[in-house]
């Protein structure tokens, strides 16, 4: 691994972002941080009025109404969206038409890559998810419950259907924090421990709300690979985090490096060897391969992405809709855009390439992580096979 | 002047009458508490000597807390010559961990020494470091480990407490409450062999015993003679020759030095021959856990006490917590290998062929029957996982020859020449 460029990033963070930070260190704040998250809400809520800006000459176009979570998910060209309000609905963006799939709000949706499979997750209690899978009009096709807070519900590209959850249990002496990995492979439930931390009581007892924001995990395009962030309290310093890395295949992961504690996101480039670390030192990117005096692969500038309510081109920021808007890029150009309470149809980008599942490639990222192929011939060989 | 050395005799004389007193307390009340134990050194040659405070000392709460051992170094303040020859002798010297460290030494395996030593320290560590101990509860470990190993440090292990009379230690039974059972039967063998039964029927000067051939002429060096380690690996050079000649010096009290040389030279070459079926089975079970087809495989069994996940056929394997096929290997190293071995040089054949040559060779096809039973019935690791192409079984194979690589099995061009030639089969689109 090897840090490629280093630059402050402008404005990463917001106001509610910083607190969120200053509060990981100083927990006697706790108060004043939910005040000003609630102050925070109430100012998003009343600026619902104002139109979102669109990114070029196409105007935005009103699909549907939304819950506040913002919560949807839509295949990848966009033809079937699932999304939440009030309920979960299936909307077909054509005619407009809706079909109410449950009463209940997901707290996770996710569409498979092939778009015929709607994941759904619901929280039933503290620790326990239950998790649906329907077919694209709507039917149940399976149903799991997985003992954990889930945080996201992801697809590989070669179809696996991946769910992150953590357990927090908290003692008197202390607290233990488990980040889980879970693989959903028909009627079997493959559980992978990501994490595994122990948290000085203090921590233990006002970490809670916050683990949904504290401890991103984000996987590769293809699936295969995700960073995530553990968690460490040790008994005579601060508490820190260890960026990891990981081939969800293989158990063992790779520590990246160490970290304040502080809102963090992870971004991975297309070619899934790279990921962007952003933080308040500003942005990072990471080559997680790069070694033996191989040159530099500089960043893909054509790439789009979405992070922190901000539309990205490169490194070039496009548009910002602000912290609470969720967006979602589709193959052809198009996005799909969700902030006060509408869902929103855009169009104008330079359309991103879907991951597609290549076997080949697939085993050789596990094999590199395996160390089985060293940098170098994971290259040769991937352009081999390609030919 | 004078004031001090009056005081400094009264110091002495007083406490030269305190340990009096204090040593005939000793006896008037352990007459009563133990008076088999005064008997027995009242009837010793310690009794005109030595009272109980000369080897005990004072200290009754220490004494009686067991923190007043009276170990080898006790006696050794008398018994200068038999604590060297004691400490330098397999007995004396870090037996407790299996491993007699000083023999072979250039051959070892450097880890091996953080077994007994802290690093940088040529002092034996107080703990024991076997894995096989260690996975011991603590009653198995002190009767079933220590109760024999303790001889490192306890002249009483073969002596008894109290008793001077050398007749119980010239006995071979001293012998036999160690050096008897599975893994090293000598007790079984020599009882068994001419030598033995010459000596039940007609008597020592006849058939000669263990202390005879082993610590002739009272030496407490009972390596003498002695020409492998206790892990049966032979000793080289100087030492192996020096070690030879004096075990035939021994023989030839009864033996011509051509008979005795020819009958210890057809020994090592059974040896030999046995360490190479030892060898082939290690190899064995070494190639199923390159390619993960033990089971249970490493990381689904505990991790080994003092090596982890690695996979231990020495001295330090364990007879628990592993597969079948090891137990197998084990049960050839650690029984087999011996009564082939140890029944060769103890000139018994029932244990050299059948208990011992025989089993050897009969587990060594039991081991091969269950590698091929793990390759070939067992799935791979790739088909008990459900994945079928040609990824899956080259990952395996490349697995194999990274465990090969990192064990030092084979060069680095070895390994980057075996990649390649797999790299060729993958399929281009």
């Amino acid at each position: 691994m090897k840090i490629l460029r280093t630059q402050p990033h402008p404005q990463i963070f917001d106001l509610s972002q910083r607190f969120f930070s200053h509060i990981c260190y100083h927990v006697r704040m706790k108060r004043l941080l939910f005040s000003t998250l609630i102050i925070l809400t109430f100012v998003v809520a009343c600026a619902t009025g104002t139109p979102p800006t669109s990114i070029s000459e196409h105007p935005l176009l009103t699909l549907a109404d939304i819950d506040e979570s913002g919560l949807f998910s839509a295949n990848q060209n966009g033809t079937k969206v699932a999304l939440v309000n009030g309920g979960l609905y299936l909307l077909d963006p054509k005619s407009g038409d809706k079909k109410r799939l449950s009463s209940a709000k997901p707290i996770a949706l996710a569409w498979s890559p092939d778009g015929r499979s709607l994941a759904a997750a619901f929280e039933r209690a503290d620790y326990e998810t239950e998790l649906l899978l329907y077919s694209a009009d709507g039917t149940v096709l399976n149903e799991a419950v997985i003992p954990v807070a889930l945080s996201q519900l992801h697809w590989s590209s070669r179809g696996d259907l991946l769910a992150v959850g953590f357990v927090l249990k908290v003692y008197s002496f202390g607290g233990n924090l488990r980040q889980l990995l879970y693989r959903i492979d028909d009627d079997t439930l493959v559980e992978t421990l990501l994490t595994d931390s122990t948290l000085r009581p203090s921590l233990a007892k006002q970490i809670k709300p916050l683990l949904h924001s504290l401890l991103p995990v984000s996987f590769s395009p293809q699936g295969d690979e995700l960073v995530s962030l553990r968690l460490y309290d040790p008994p005579l310093f601060s508490p820190y985090f260890q960026l990891l890395y990981q081939n969800w295949q293989v158990d063992k992961p790779r520590e990246l490096h160490t970290a304040p504690l502080q809102p963090m996101s992870f971004d991975w480039d297309p070619s899934g060897n790279t990921v962007n670390v952003l933080s308040e030192d500003g942005l990072q990117t990471l080559d997680l391969w790069l070694s033996e005096g191989k040159a530099v692969e500089p960043l893909t500038t054509e790439h789009y992405r979405f992070t922190n309510g901000r539309l990205y081109h490169g490194l070039d920021l496009l548009v910002d809709w602000g912290e609470k808007a969720q967006a979602q890029i589709l193959v052809d150009g198009k996005f799909l855009l969700a902030v006060n309470s509408s869902l929103y149809l855009g169009d104008g980008l330079k359309s991103n390439s879907a991951p597609t599942y290549n076997e080949a490639e697939w085993n050789l990222r596990r094999w590199r992580y395996e160390e089985l192929v060293t940098p170098t011939e994971y290259q040769k060989l991937l352009e081999e096979v390609d030919q | 002047m004078s004031r001090f050395l009056r005081l400094l005799c009264l110091i002495v004389l007083t406490l030269g009458v305190a340990s009096t007193v204090i040593a005939d307390d000793c006896v008037e009340c352990h007459k009563k508490e133990t008076p088999a134990a005064v008997s027995q050194w009242q009837k010793s040659a310690h009794a005109a000597k030595l009272d109980c405070t000369s080897c005990h000392g004072t200290d009754h709460e220490a004494i009686v807390n067991g923190d007043a051992a009276v170990d080898a170094e006790v006696c050794g303040r008398c018994h200068e010559k038999a604590f060297h020859e004691h400490v330098a002798s397999k007995h004396g010297m870090s037996l407790h961990t299996g491993w007699g460290c000083t023999r072979n030494l250039d051959t070892r395996d450097p880890r091996e020494c953080a077994f007994c030593h802290e690093e940088g320290s040529t002092q034996p560590k107080t703990t024991v470091q076997c894995a096989r101990f260690l996975t011991q509860t603590a009653e198995m470990r002190s009767l079933g480990c220590n109760r024999c190993h303790q001889v490192e440090n306890s002249c009483a292990s073969c002596h008894t407490n109290h008793i001077t009379d050398l007749a119980s230690v010239r006995a071979p039974e001293s012998c036999a409450t160690c050096h008897m059972g599975p893994d090293h039967p000598q007790w079984e063998m020599w009882q068994t062999s001419r030598h033995g039964v010459l000596a039940e029927a007609l008597g020592e000067e006849v058939g000669p015993t263990c202390q005879r051939c082993h610590m002739p002429n009272g030496s407490h060096d009972i390596s003498f003679g002695i020409t492998m380690s206790p892990a049966m690996t032979q000793s080289s050079g100087k030492n192996f020759e020096l070690r030879r000649q004096e075990m035939i010096g021994v023989c030839v009290e009864c033996h011509s030095k051509s008979f005795s040389e020819r009958e210890l030279i057809s020994a090592d070459a059974i040896q030999a021959q046995s360490k190479e079926l030892i060898m082939e089975a290690a190899a064995i079970v070494r190639d199923l856990a390159d390619r993960d087809l033990l089971a249970p495989s490493l990381q689904e069994r505990p991790e080994h006490p003092l090596r982890g996940r690695e996979l231990v056929l020495d001295g330090q394997m364990l007879y628990e917590d592993i597969s079948h096929i090891e137990r197998l290997f084990f049960k050839m190293k650690k029984y087999d290998l011996a009564k082939t071995v140890k029944g060769a040089f103890h000139q018994n054949p029932a244990y050299t062929h059948w208990y011992g040559n025989a089993e050897l060779k009969m587990t060594l096809v039991d081991i091969k029957a269950e590698a091929a039973r793990l390759t070939h019935a067992q799935q791979s690791p790739s088909e008990r996982r459900g994945e079928g192409g040609v990824y899956p079984s080259l990952e395996e194979e490349l697995q194999v020859l990274k465990h090969k690589y990192d064990r030092g099995a084979i060069t680095a061009e070895e390994y980057s020449e075996g990649k390649q030639s797999l790299f060729d089969t993958l399929p281009k689109d």
